[in-house]
């Protein structure tokens, strides 16, 4: 048979914008950028945007469109992350969606006593060390800022406790542009010296600048440390509509993807080529308590957005997902973390973080993790989805069985049920009374006792002797020199 | 025309409409002190309750505070002197090294509206200027901010500058890596952990 014209397979997704839209909500991105313009702290980088043609005038950096377009043309539009081993691991790029971790809370929900406290180098071990394990969590980020170590060398020990327990990509942020240095050291140890870091790059920088349109030296200097190493690197700028950027959430993006166009031009004006992602944040500001929310449905709508903006102009773009502003895992937890999940992976962002947030992204919980980690599994089951050819239609099959027939036993479900039909791991379908029996469980509490069997079975590959050592020197020599 | 007039242009957020009706009212005979009390104070007494609520928000908040405002100034040459001044003088910052500001600026807003006077030293602020400033202007309270867990030694300093130098003023701190823990190690004077509970705090730290 010859059949033209069919496809087999679509994916479900979404389109917010039209194209009209697209080109309206850019026009007024490049208007921010050359109108408005840029606090720029950095006086090393406003020299180097001034002879690139900006229109700097004291602290105030003002881009026009044409330098923009010019770093979108040198900028690479997809970058290949490899893991720890050197094995390619993320395509970076299009519509090809990752889900990663939390990071940065300076609280932990325990994960195996789930008491919230102050987060520690072992709490990151141990997060690291589960994220290896769960299948649908593709790269991680240190989870938590740890408050058990200085703060001025946290991002050593943040690195080397993640780099320690998983092999998985790394995105990592630092506090100082040095600490970006000696990370990078450590990196180029596991790697096997820096050319093949460089090769098969495993991390990726995550420098935030300051909402609205400001950035600070110390983060450019960050930014200006990965591009010189062409290491890849995503923006994260974080807006908080109606306190931090406009409220209405089309304002919100057109700022947002500013920050983060600018974010592409000061890297790429420093090393043109080198990675860099168009990522943004948004927050919402809760108007009551003045307080961060990171479970809210505009969230999804305004990164869905931002990155239909980024799509178009052909940079790899970030998301936030499967958090919770929940302080315990539970239909909050649950419903929150699904939402952002599913729209963000409609939405196709490449990068998508915070899986395990909790408490107005002030606690990284490992047991919302693995929630997020379920809820990524239906969801990637619902985006493969349909497969339309003769086998998947089964008219010989629907007529094989016929009027009141059972397709139990027919061959044909025998041969694809496996592959069509997706079964949870953590979710319960038993019949009531034998859920009792076996102890009448709550979700939280068969996440818990997951986390548990994690923890005593799953080995990372460990790194050698002589990596840790190393790691551990710079680590130690990095703390004196940064204190 | 009444003082309800007022009460009502405070709580419909009219920055405009309110001083007009002031100085309508002062024009009609209406005492000054009544004014203030029954039409300006009462309304953002009301806001207050319906915030706590949930019913009002921070945008309304910060706009019938201007409101009120401006209808005090209208006020201010007819009233008795010393009646209206000010709740107390706060210094309020971000502390060194950190940038970060807009929880700051909503707590400043928040003071404001609540009839403080808020002197705001900005971001990056060292000990050494949050001292001085609370001296320069006998503040009564010293607020410190600070988004990054590596800027919060600066909140200590400050402490012990405030003490050397036998300041009056009471400190307090806040922001996402503060705790009441850190701040009890510290010895400030308080911590709150959001905007509405700093303007308490602030409140308790006066009587």
């Amino acid at each position: 048979m010859i059949q033209t014209n069919l496809a087999e397979k679509r994916a479900p997704y979404f389109r917010m914008l039209g194209d009209d839209q697209i080109h309206e909500l850019l026009r007024a991105t490049f208007g921010v950028m050359e109108q408005v313009g840029f606090k720029v702290l950095h006086p090393g980088a406003r020299e180097m945007l001034q002879k690139a043609g900006a229109a700097v005038k004291g602290e105030s950096v003002r881009v026009p469109e044409y330098i923009v377009r010019g770093c979108l043309a040198t900028a690479p539009q997809g970058w290949t992350i490899y893991n720890r081993q050197g094995e390619r691991t993320l395509e970076v790029e299009g519509r090809k969606s990752y889900y990663g971790t939390s990071t940065a809370s300076p609280n932990t929900k325990d994960a195996l006593t789930g008491e919230i406290h102050p987060t520690t180098v072992a709490d990151l071990a141990l997060a690291a060390k589960v994220a290896d394990a769960l299948e649908h969590i593709d790269w991680v980020m240190p989870m938590g800022s740890c408050q058990d170590v200085p703060a001025k060398a946290a991002d050593l020990h943040e690195f080397c406790a993640t780099v320690t327990h998983t092999a998985k990509p790394i995105v990592f942020l630092t506090y100082s542009a040095r600490g970006a240095e000696l990370v990078y050291q450590m990196a180029a140890e596991v790697a096997g010296g820096l050319e093949l870091l460089q090769e098969k790059p495993f991390l990726v920088l995550y420098p935030e600048s300051i909402s609205p349109l400001t950035f600070p030296a110390e983060v450019i200097d960050r930014m200006f440390v990965a591009a010189d190493l062409n290491l890849p690197q995503m923006m994260g700028p974080s807006i908080q509509p109606g306190a931090t950027g406009p409220v209405t959430m089309a304002g919100a993006v057109v700022q947002g993807m500013a920050e983060s166009l600018m974010g592409v031009v000061l890297a790429q004006l420093r090393r043109p080529g080198c990675p860099v992602g168009a990522g943004c944040n948004f927050a919402i500001f809760d108007m009551s308590l003045g307080l961060l929310s990171i479970g809210a449905a505009e969230m999804s709508l305004g990164l869905a957005a931002q990155a239909e903006l980024a799509q178009n102009l052909g940079l790899p773009t970030w998301g936030l997902a499967g958090a919770t502003d929940a302080k315990v895992v539970d239909a909050q937890a649950g419903a929150e973390s699904a939402f952002s999940i599913l729209a963000q992976g409609l939405a196709g962002l490449n990068l998508i973080h915070d899986v395990g947030y909790m408490d107005n992204a002030m606690v990284c919980s490992v047991e919302q993790l693995l929630l997020g980690n379920e809820v990524i599994a239906a969801t990637k089951r619902f985006l493969r989805g349909l497969e339309i050819n003769s086998q998947t239609v089964a008219r010989d099959v629907i007529a094989r069985v016929g009027p009141g027939g059972n397709f139990i036993e027919d061959e044909h479900t025998f041969t694809h049920f496996r592959n069509e039909l997706w079964r949870p791991k953590l979710f319960t379908r038993l019949h009531y009374s034998a859920w009792v029996r076996e102890g009448a469980k709550d979700t939280a509490q068969r996440i818990r006792e997951e986390i548990r069997r994690l923890v005593e079975t799953h080995q990372t590959q460990a790194l050698p002797d002589k990596t840790l050592a190393a790691l551990d020197a710079i680590k130690t020599k990095g703390e004196k020199e940064l204190a | 025309m009444a003082t309800k007039d007022i009460f009502e242009a405070v709580l419909a957020c009219d920055v405009v409409g309110t001083p007009d009706k002031v100085k309508a009212e002062l024009d009609a005979g209406t005492n000054a002190e009544a004014i203030l009390k029954a039409g300006l104070i009462a309304a953002m007494d009301e806001l207050g309750g319906r915030f706590s609520n949930g019913d009002v928000f921070i945008p309304e908040m910060i706009r019938a505070a201007k409101a009120m405002q401006a209808g005090v100034e209208v006020l201010k040459p007819f009233l008795t002197q010393g009646l209206f001044q000010s709740a107390g003088t706060v210094v309020i910052g971000t502390v060194k090294g950190d940038l970060h500001d807009i929880g700051k600026n909503l707590v400043k807003m928040m003071l404001e509206g609540a009839g403080f006077k808020v002197i705001d030293l900005g971001v990056d602020v060292s000990a050494e200027r949050f001292a001085a400033s609370a001296k320069e202007n006998s503040a009564d309270i010293v607020a410190m901010s600070a988004l990054l867990t590596t800027t919060t030694p600066t909140m200590g300093q400050a402490v012990a500058a405030i003490k050397k130098q036998g300041l009056k003023a009471k400190t307090i701190v806040g922001g996402s890596p503060v705790t009441q823990s850190f701040a009890d190690k510290i010895q400030a004077d308080g911590y709150a952990e959001d905007a509405k509970g700093a303007v308490e705090l602030v409140r308790r730290l006066m009587k």
